[in-house]
């Protein structure tokens, strides 16, 4: 059965706080206003920051885990995806995944990056591997996913969240005893294309109906795994903020702690990597139990939803 | 698999080396960043810095002996066509997908069909929080459809895509995998999916559109539909062989390691071409089967022509190929237009046009498209006309 077979996060060492990311402001009140709503509303405390690595070898960082951890199986990986929310990723003409292959001995496994759906881009990943494995109906796909806020004062996001940086990788696989893929759904509103650039009308009918979209993306995940949302045990969302979640658990009468999303206050929204830190997080802390179910919750600028729900 | 309705936008323009190396030098970045005032409209410079990549004019960090500029090259002022946008890549491809649709009467009737649009792009997106795959969904007012883009092996998009849509309409349903049976029904069946691809590539500073002798880099931007069914080209086979660079950073490779690669890269697309015109290119009988890359049955028929279509890289690649596509009795097209230009991903889609209006293609006609580059890997698709 398809199921995720290994995951690993990289994370940088260093965390600033969030109050270094905000924009000025014209008063020190107004600084301070929107200093408690990031903290307090929001729930961001600090963010990752990356000094020394590149994006890719962020992303080398993370699959070497769990490279390390699949080269004792006899599954070969024959695919590499990868994805990420912000352009530019790597230079034109660098090769940011030719060294995994290289050292881990992939160099037949056929490498495509395949984005643009934001921050849902890991869950149209999911979908699209997913869809492989049913084809070729063996071997294993290794999934990668990074971003690296390179460019000063872009880490504040308008009204929503404040970037980190961080990699993911995970392995799925075609014969997993765990992790199994119940489901994987995406959806693509086009509402806007130009992120916090858009226009203002745009933008605000954006902020005001991502909630309902999201609603929609996870009844349509757990309709399409079988189940109901109530047998959900865990929601691993990205990290936007917390009034948004908490605004999803109400809407769909679910407990705010169904949405775990720890990694939100020291890591910050770490785009595509976000449900996957807060996956590893729960299996580190044995929060999960087997049999249960879960779903990773995207959403990206756009509007850009993603829910793939798993049983472990 | 299908290919139909191919519509490419190309600007050209006359000019020799001279001419896009001052115009290259004129568009040469702040030498500092600390000049620039607005970061996030110089994403790429930023990249390219952190990556330390010498910028225009820098000339500290790589090796005198590779050049990225054909300085010593000996046709500095030879004239020649190369494609110039003066729009960004998603404008471009939006215009690319209305040509499309403009050969239609009716082209709500292929693109109702569509569940996919695919941008496919090799060169980089300029703009920060700019998505041109959502931007094409919302101006071309497509509500169901699903956007994403596809990119990574250099000029091999509409391979990569094609391949994607094999995975993305399988309508396999295997019940060996007992966990699957949601997920295998709402797999869509093969008769009521396409995808609308469109490849794009601008070359914007920092990027570079001269490389050591390889023809400059051109921007276009080609549209075409994909489809499991029908269509006016028949996917009969792909072949491809792809493989990480030995060091992931090239301008960073000593002169010889770019010799390395520019060999490899040609002999492995001599061999693939090798491989695909005895398996399709000698009068022999065969038909395939609806899935790329699964086992060919033999029925009697004999394609009354075969061309060949290269990547427009360099002349070396072109010379070489052209000799072993001689060699094995096969016939090789090379476009008068824009021939000393590499299109990129547009490449041998806008060749392939050019072959359909300049002679006679009948159905059953046999087109190899060597898709390749710019550094690495390779990709030959077998087309038949219907």
């Amino acid at each position: 059965m398809v199921g995720l077979q290994q995951i690993a996060c990289y994370v940088p060492e260093k965390k600033v706080n969030v109050s270094a990311f905000l924009p000025l402001s014209t008063s020190q009140t107004q600084s301070e206003m929107m200093e408690e709503k990031v903290i307090s509303q929001y729930g961001l405390h600090h963010i990752a920051v990356e000094e020394e690595l590149t994006v890719h070898e962020m992303i080398e960082k993370a699959a070497a885990t769990v490279l390390q951890k699949h080269a004792g199986t006899e599954e070969p990986i024959t695919w590499i995806l990868h994805t990420h929310t912000f352009h530019p990723f790597t230079p034109y003409l660098v090769d940011p995944i030719s060294s995994i292959q290289l050292d881990w001995g992939l160099e037949n496994a056929k490498v495509r990056c395949i984005a643009q759906m934001n921050c849902a881009s890991i869950d149209m990943l999911l979908q699209f591997a997913n869809r492989l494995l049913l084809q070729e109906q063996q071997g294993a796909i290794l999934l990668l996913c990074a971003d690296k806020m390179i460019i000063p004062d872009s880490r504040y996001l308008k009204d929503s969240t404040v970037s980190g940086d961080a990699a993911a990788a995970m392995i799925l696989s075609s014969q997993s005893e765990h992790h199994q893929l119940l489901a994987s759904v995406i959806q693509c509103d086009a509402s806007l294309y130009h992120s916090v650039q858009s226009d203002p009308a745009d933008f605000a009918w954006f902020q005001q109906s991502f909630y309902m979209g999201l609603v929609k993306i996870l009844r349509r995940g757990v309709k399409q795994a079988g189940i109901q949302l109530s047998q959900l045990t865990f929601i691993f969302p990205s990290n936007v903020n917390e009034l948004t979640w908490r605004s999803i658990a109400s809407a769909c009468e679910m407990d705010d702690d169904v949405f775990y999303y720890p990694t939100m206050r020291e890591v910050g929204h770490a785009h595509n990597a976000d449900p996957l830190l807060n996956l590893q997080h729960a299996l580190t802390h044995q929060a999960l139990k087997k049999g249960d179910y879960y779903a990773t919750l995207t959403v990206g600028m756009g509007s850009t939803f993603g829910c793939s729900v798993f049983q472990y | 698999m299908y290919i139909s309705s191919i519509y490419s936008c190309v600007n050209k323009q006359k000019t020799c080396y001279a001419a896009l190396l001052q115009k290259v030098k004129e568009m040469s970045p702040p030498s500092s960043k600390k000049k620039i005032i607005a970061p996030l409209d110089f994403p790429l410079w930023y990249l390219y810095d952190e990556y330390e990549i010498p910028l225009y004019g820098d000339k500290g960090q790589y090796n005198e002996e590779s050049s990225f500029f054909p300085e010593k090259l000996d046709f500095h002022h030879h004239e020649f066509d190369v494609a110039v946008s003066k729009q960004p890549a998603a404008k471009q491809a939006l215009h690319a997908i209305e040509g499309m649709w403009n050969q239609h009467v009716s082209p709500s009737s292929m693109t109702d069909a569509c569940k996919y649009l695919i941008y496919g792009h090799e060169t980089l997106e300029a703009n920060f929080y700019f998505t041109p795959a959502i931007y094409l969904k919302k101006k071309l007012k497509q509500k169901r459809i699903q956007p994403f883009s596809i990119h990574a092996k250099g000029s091999l998009v509409l391979y990569e895509a094609i391949q994607m849509c094999e995975a993305l309409f399988s309508s396999s349903s295997d019940t060996s995998l007992p966990s699957l049976p949601s997920q295998l029904a709402s797999i869509s069946s093969s008769e009521s999916c396409a995808a609308m691809f469109v490849v794009s590539d601008i070359i914007q500073p920092p990027m570079r559109r001269l490389w050591l002798d390889h023809y400059p880099k051109g921007d276009a931007a080609t549209a075409c539909y994909i489809s499991p069914t029908h269509g006016d080209w028949k996917i009969l086979h792909m072949f491809a062989d792809e493989w990480p660079l030995e060091h992931h950073n090239p301008y960073i490779w000593s002169a010889s390691l770019h010799a390395s690669h520019q060999q490899m890269l040609l002999e492995r697309s001599q061999q693939l071409l090798t491989t695909a015109l005895q398996q399709y290119g000698t009068p022999c009988s065969y038909s395939c089967d609806e899935t790329i890359n699964k086992a060919v049955t033999v029925t009697p028929f004999t394609p009354s022509s075969r061309y060949v279509i290269m990547q427009h890289m360099d002349a070396t690649f072109q010379h070489t190929l052209k000799a072993t596509v001689e060699q094995h009795g096969g016939r090789v097209f090379t476009r008068e237009s824009l021939a000393e230009c590499n299109l990129l991903g547009s490449d041998t889609l806008y060749s392939l046009q050019q072959l359909e209006q300049q002679v006679a293609i009948s159905v059953g006609d046999v087109v190899f498209l060597v898709l390749a580059g710019p550094i690495a890997d390779v990709a030959i698709l077998v087309l038949q006309k219907q």
